[in-house]
C-alpha cells in the first residue's frame, strides 16, 4: 500500500503544478475554462492529499511496520488513538499533515468563493498551487512517510511524553493556524496580481483570519498545559525556539486583525497590510521549518537536513515575490488619507500594530541570535529567558494598557476633555486596585504590580464599554437590559466579541503576572515522615509506592498536605519508568485551589534507593487564570466569527455586481 | 507628518534593540573542544555536548560528576553539576549544561541542566 | 500490491477527468472570456466601498455620541465634514448607477436602501435619516444639524 501512498503525492505535486501553471497562464490571459480547470486541479489535490493520509492512518491503525515511519513513530502496545496521532509525530507525517490542511483549505477557500470575483480566484489559485507545490515536492523528493523496509517485529514506540491528549491535538491545532493563514497571504498576492486595488481579499478572507489567529492562540495555550503538566519543571513557556516559532506569526496576526479594520474604516494602511498578510505567511513557514528542521538544537545540523535548506529556499521566494509584488503595484495600493489625531482609534490601531510587530521581531532576533552572532563573530551566542522577559514587559504592558485605551476612544479624533470624561470610571478603578494590591504586598514586583494595575483598567474599560453600548442600544430600541444587550451584540460581533477576546488576554496577563511574579519555591531532601513548608502549607512526606501499570513502573511518593489545621489530602508526585522506550518521565502533583486560582505544585526531583527524596515546591498564584482565559478566548473567537446575515446582505449588494453578470 | 513620528518612534525602539541585544550580548554556546582551546575564563557559558562515561554522583547532594564530549568530535571536559537533572538524562545523550571553566572542569549552574531532542518536539528541562 | 497500483491508476484517472471537465462540458465555447471587471466596474466598485466607508462613519459617529465618547462639541465639529463626505459619495454612485442600469438585463434598483446599515451599529436615529434630508446635487451646504429637536436621551 505504500506505494499507493506514494502515487498519490505524486498526483497531488503534478495537480499543484498544473494548478500553478495553467491557473497563472489563464488567470494573465483571461481565459475561463483553463482557470476553471486548475481551480479543480487545486481541488483535486485535496482528493489525492488525503488518499495518502489515509494511506498512512490505515498503516498506522494495522501496525504496519513495513513502514519505516510506522515503525520509528509506534508500536504494537500503543492504543490506537496515539497511533493515530504518530501521523504527526515525525517529520515526513507532519510535512503530510501541513499539505492535507493547505489543499483542504484551499479547496474550501476557491469553492466558496467560486461565484464572486472569478478574476481575483483566478489568481487565487496559481498561488495556493505553488504553496501546495513545495509541499508535495518535499513529501516526494526530500522526505517521504512511505519508505518502506523488511518489518520488524515491534515499532520503536511513541516518545512517551506525547502520549497525551494534550499532545494529541497540539500540533494538529496549530497547524490549523499555520497553514490558515496562507488563505489570506494567496487572497492578498492575488488581489495584487489581479491589479485590484478594492477590498474584496479582505472580505473574503476576514473570518479566515480570525479562525486561523484562534487556532494558533487556542494551539499554544495547549502547548503551555502541556508543559506545565507533563513535562514538570513548574513553568509553561521557556521561550524555546519551538515555542516562539508560533508565537511570532499569532502575533503578527494579531497586529493584521487589527490594522484591517483601520483600512475597512479609513482607506488607510493598505501598504502595511499586505506586508504583514506576507510577513505573517513568512513567520508561519519560518514556524514550520524551525520546528520541522531542528536546526536550531545544533547549529552544525543545518547541513545534515537537506530540508532546511529547501524550506529556507522556498521562504525566500515568497519573500522576494511578495516584496517584487507589492513593489509593482504600489501605485493601486497609495491612498490619500492621512491620521488626523494621535489621540483616535485609528492611532491607537497604529500603535497597537507598532508594539506588536516590535516585540514580534525582537523575539524573531532572539531566535536566530545563534546563527548572526556565529556570522559575526565566530562562535554561536545565544539569549534566553532574560532578554525575552525584558521586551515582554517593555512591550506586552503597554499593550495591556493599549487595549484598555483604545476602546474608549473615537475614530479620527478625541477631544481630550471627553477623554477624561470616558476615563474616569476604568482610571479611578485601577488606582484602587493598585492601592489594594500595594497594600496586600503585591509591591514585590514592580511588572508585577504594573501589569494588575493596567488589567484593572482595562478590565473596567471593557465594563464602561457594553454598559454604555447597552444603554445606548435601549435609548434607541427599548426593551430590556438583556434583550438590549444581545442586541448590542449580535449588531456588532465583531467589535463586542473582539472585547471579551480582550478580557481573555487581561485573564491571561493577570495569570501569567500572578505565577511568575508573585510565585514562592521552595526545595528540600526529605527522609519518610519528614515536612517542608511552603506559603502556609505544610507538605509532610510519608511513603513510597510502587505500581506497574501496562507500558510503565510507577513510582510515587505521598505527601500529606496541610494548610493551617485542616488537612487538604495527599499528593502523589514520582517517576514513571517506560522499558520499551527506554524513557523516564516526570509526574508531577497539582493541587489547584478553585477559588484563589492558585497551584501547589510538587515535583519529586530525584528519588533516591532508601527512600529519601529531593522535593521541589511551587506555590503559583493565579495561575489557573491562564487556562480559564483559553475558554474565554474561545468563546470571544466564536461571537467575532458567527455569520452575520446583515452584514453578509450588504456585502452580497457591494460586490453582488460581478456575480450578476457572470 | 504623523506616519513620520510613528516611523521614528519605531526605528527609535529597533536601535535600542540593537543595542542592547549586541552590547548586552548573549551567552556564548560552545561545544567542548572549543572551550578546550579558548576558556572564555570566568565568564559563564553553555555548554553542549554528548554525555559519555559513567555518570556519578548526586546532583542534589556532592554534585552529578560526568564527561561531556562534542557530539562529532573527540575534544571532552568533566563537569561537575548540582540542580534539578530532566528525565531524559543519561549516557549517549545529547544535553546543553550553563557554568564556566574553573582548574580544567566545568562547574554547572544551578537548575541549567538540558537535554535535546532533535527528532521530537522542544528540548526538555 | 496489484490493489494498490489500481487504486493510484483509479486516483490519477479521476483527477485527469475532473481537472479536464471544464474542456469536456463545454468543448467549443462561445466565450472563453474570463470575467475581469471593467474599468467602470472597478471604478465603481471604489466608489460603494467610498461610500459604505463613509456611512459607516457616520453611523459609528452617532453612536460613540449616545453612547458618550464623544461630546457635543466634537460631534459638531465632525458631522458636518463626514454627512458631505455621506452625500459626495452617494452622488458620485447615481451617475455611474444610471449607466450601470443601461447595460443591465435586467435592470436592477439602484442600491441605495433606506435606512443604510453600517457595520452593525445601531438604527439610525429617527429624525436625520441619512439618505433622506440629503440635498438634491446643487444645494451646497447641507441642513446645519442642530442638536436641539433631536428626541437627545439626556445622557448619565
Amino acid at each position: 500500500m505504500a506505494e499507493l501512498g506514494r502515487a498519490a503525492l505524486v498526483i497531488c505535486l503534478g495537480l499543484s503544478v498544473y494548478a500553478l501553471l495553467a491557473g497563472g497562464y489563464s488567470a494573465f490571459r483571461g481565459k475561463r475554462r483553463l482557470s476553471l480547470s486548475a481551480r479543480n486541479a487545486l481541488i483535486a489535490a485535496f482528493a489525492a492529499a488525503a488518499v495518502a493520509s489515509v494511506v498512512l492512518f490505515a498503516a498506522l491503525v494495522r501496525h504496519d511496520f513495513s513502514f519505516s515511519y510506522v515503525a520509528e513513530h509506534s508500536a504494537r502496545r500503543l492504543p490506537t488513538l496515539y497511533a493515530l496521532s504518530a501521523f504527526w509525530g515525525g517529520q515526513e507525517g507532519s510535512l503530510l499533515l501541513w499539505l492535507l490542511i493547505l489543499t483542504a483549505y484551499s479547496a474550501a477557500a476557491v469553492l466558496v468563493n467560486r461565484r464572486s470575483a472569478p478574476d481575483l480566484v483566478a489568481w487565487v489559485v496559481p498561488v495556493l498551487g505553488g504553496v501546495a507545490v513545495f509541499f508535495s515536492f518535499m513529501l516526494v523528493a526530500v522526505s517521504s512517510p512511505f519508505e518502506t523496509q523488511p518489518a520488524p517485529a515491534d515499532g520503536a514506540g511513541l516518545n512517551p511524553s506525547l502520549q497525551n491528549l494534550h499532545m494529541l491535538i497540539h500540533p494538529v491545532l496549530l497547524y490549523l493556524g499555520f497553514v490558515g493563514l496562507t488563505v489570506p497571504f494567496a487572497f492578498g498576492m492575488g488581489s495584487l496580481l489581479a491589479k485590484r486595488g478594492d477590498e474584496r481579499w479582505i472580505v473574503a478572507t476576514r473570518r479566515w483570519t480570525l479562525a486561523a489567529w484562534g487556532f494558533l492562540g487556542i494551539g499554544q495555550l495547549i502547548g503551555a498545559h502541556w508543559a506545565y503538566v507533563e513535562v514538570g519543571w513548574g513553568g509553561y513557556y521557556a521561550w524555546d525556539p519551538v515555542e516562539n516559532a508560533a508565537l511570532m506569526p499569532w502575533l503578527a496576526s494579531t497586529a493584521f486583525l487589527h490594522s484591517v479594520m483601520v483600512q475597512e474604516k479609513k482607506g488607510m494602511l493598505k501598504i502595511w497590510n499586505m506586508l504583514l498578510v506576507a510577513g505573517g505567511f513568512c513567520l508561519a513557514l519560518f514556524g514550520t521549518f524551525l520546528t520541522r528542521s531542528g536546526i536550531l538544537s545544533s547549529i552544525h545540523s543545518f547541513t545534515e537536513s537537506p530540508l532546511g535548506a529547501w524550506f529556507l529556499g522556498f521562504i525566500a521566494i515568497v519573500i522576494v515575490f511578495s516584496l517584487g509584488l507589492i513593489f509593482l503595484r504600489l501605485p493601486l495600493l497609495r491612498t490619500k488619507t492621512k491620521l488626523e489625531s494621535l489621540v483616535s482609534r485609528e492611532a491607537s490601531f497604529l500603535y497597537n500594530n507598532l508594539l506588536l510587530v516590535a516585540f514580534c521581531l525582537t523575539i524573531l532576533w532572539g531566535v536566530l541570535y545563534p546563527i548572526l552572532s556565529e556570522a559575526v563573530r565566530g562562535e554561536p551566542s545565544h539569549v534566553s529567558g532574560p532578554y525575552y522577559n525584558f521586551f515582554l514587559h517593555v512591550f506586552g504592558l503597554p499593550l495591556l494598557l493599549l487595549m484598555g485605551i483604545g476602546p474608549l476612544l473615537a475614530w479620527r479624533k478625541t477631544s481630550l476633555r471627553t477623554l477624561a470624561k470616558t476615563w474616569a470610571w476604568p482610571a479611578a478603578a485601577s488606582v484602587v486596585a493598585g492601592v489594594v494590591l500595594l497594600a496586600l504586598g503585591a509591591g514585590s514586583s514592580i511588572p508585577g504590580l504594573i501589569a494588575y494595575t493596567f488589567s484593572a483598567f482595562v478590565i473596567a474599560s471593557i465594563v464602561v464599554e457594553f454598559v454604555r453600548g447597552t444603554k445606548a442600544r435601549r435609548a434607541v430600541a427599548g426593551g430590556s437590559w438583556p434583550s438590549a444587550f444581545s442586541s448590542l451584540v449580535s449588531r456588532n460581533r465583531r467589535r463586542y466579541g473582539g472585547y471579551v477576546i480582550h478580557a481573555a488576554v487581561v485573564l491571561l496577563a493577570i495569570g501569567i503576572a500572578g505565577s511568575s511574579a508573585y510565585d514562592t519555591t521552595r526545595e528540600a531532601k526529605l527522609r519518610p515522615g519528614q515536612s517542608m513548608e511552603i506559603r502556609g502549607y505544610t507538605l509532610t512526606y510519608r511513603r513510597l509506592v510502587e505500581h506497574q501499570a501496562e507500558n510503565a513502573r510507577e513510582i510515587r511518593a505521598l505527601v500529606d498536605v496541610r494548610r493551617g489545621d485542616s488537612a487538604e489530602g495527599t499528593l502523589s508526585a514520582g517517576k514513571n519508568h517506560y522499558p520499551v522506550e527506554r524513557q523516564t518521565s516526570n509526574e508531577v502533583a497539582i493541587r489547584s485551589n478553585a477559588v484563589t486560582g492558585e497551584d501547589l505544585y510538587l515535583i519529586a526531583q530525584q528519588i533516591d534507593p532508601n527512600g529519601t527524596v529531593f522535593f521541589k515546591a511551587e506555590v503559583l498564584p493565579l495561575v489557573n487564570l491562564i487556562w480559564l482565559a483559553g475558554f474565554i478566548f474561545i468563546g470571544g473567537t466564536l461571537i467575532a466569527l458567527w455569520p452575520d446575515a446583515r452584514e453578509s446582505r450588504r456585502l452580497a449588494e457591494r460586490y453582488g455586481y460581478a456575480a450578476a453578470r457572470a | 507628518m504623523r506616519l513620520a513620528l510613528a516611523l521614528s518612534i519605531a526605528a527609535l525602539l529597533a536601535v535600542f534593540l540593537l543595542y542592547t541585544s549586541i552590547a548586552g550580548g548573549g551567552t556564548p554556546s560552545l561545544r567542548p573542544s572549543q572551550l578546550l582551546v579558548d576558556t572564555h575564563e570566568g565568564k559563564r557559558v553553555t555548554l553542549s555536548g554528548k554525555v559519555i562515561g559513567t555518570v556519578r554522583g548526586d546532583a542534589q547532594a556532592g554534585g552529578l560528576r560526568f564527561r561531556l564530549r562534542d557530539v562529532k568530535g573527540t575534544g571532552s571536559v568533566p563537569v561537575v553539576y548540582r540542580g534539578s537533572v530532566p528525565d531524559m538524562f543519561r549516557t549517549g545523550r545529547d544535553i546543553s549544561v550553563d557554568g564556566h571553566l574553573r582548574s580544567g572542569t566545568f562547574i554547572g549552574v544551578k537548575n541549567t541542566l538540558v537535554t535535546k531532542c532533535p527528532s521530537k518536539y522542544s528540548s526538555k528541562k | 500490491m496489484t490493489i494498490a497500483l489500481a487504486l493510484g491508476a483509479a486516483l490519477a484517472l479521476a483527477c485527469v477527468l475532473f481537472v479536464a471537465r471544464p474542456f469536456l462540458l463545454d468543448p467549443e465555447a462561445k466565450d472563453d472570456e474570463l470575467d475581469e471587471p471593467t474599468a467602470r466596474e472597478r471604478q465603481r466598485l471604489e466608489l460603494l466601498e467610498r461610500r459604505d466607508r463613509a456611512l459607516a462613519a457616520l453611523k459609528e459617529l452617532e453612536f460613540d455620541h449616545r453612547s458618550g465618547k464623544i461630546s457635543d462639541d466634537d460631534y459638531r465639529s465632525l458631522v458636518g465634514a463626514l454627512r458631505r463626505q455621506a452625500a459626495e459619495a452617494l452622488r458620485s454612485l447615481e451617475p455611474n448607477e444610471r449607466n450601470m442600469m443601461r447595460n443591465l438585463e435586467p435592470p436592477r434598483q439602484p442600491d441605495i436602501p433606506e435606512p443604510y446599515p453600517p457595520p452593525g451599529e445601531l438604527d439610525p436615529p429617527s429624525p436625520p435619516d441619512i439618505p433622506e434630508p440629503y440635498p438634491p446635487p446643487g444645494e451646497t451646504e447641507p441642513p446645519a444639524p442642530p442638536e436641539i429637536p433631536e428626541p437627545y436621551p439626556p445622557r448619565e
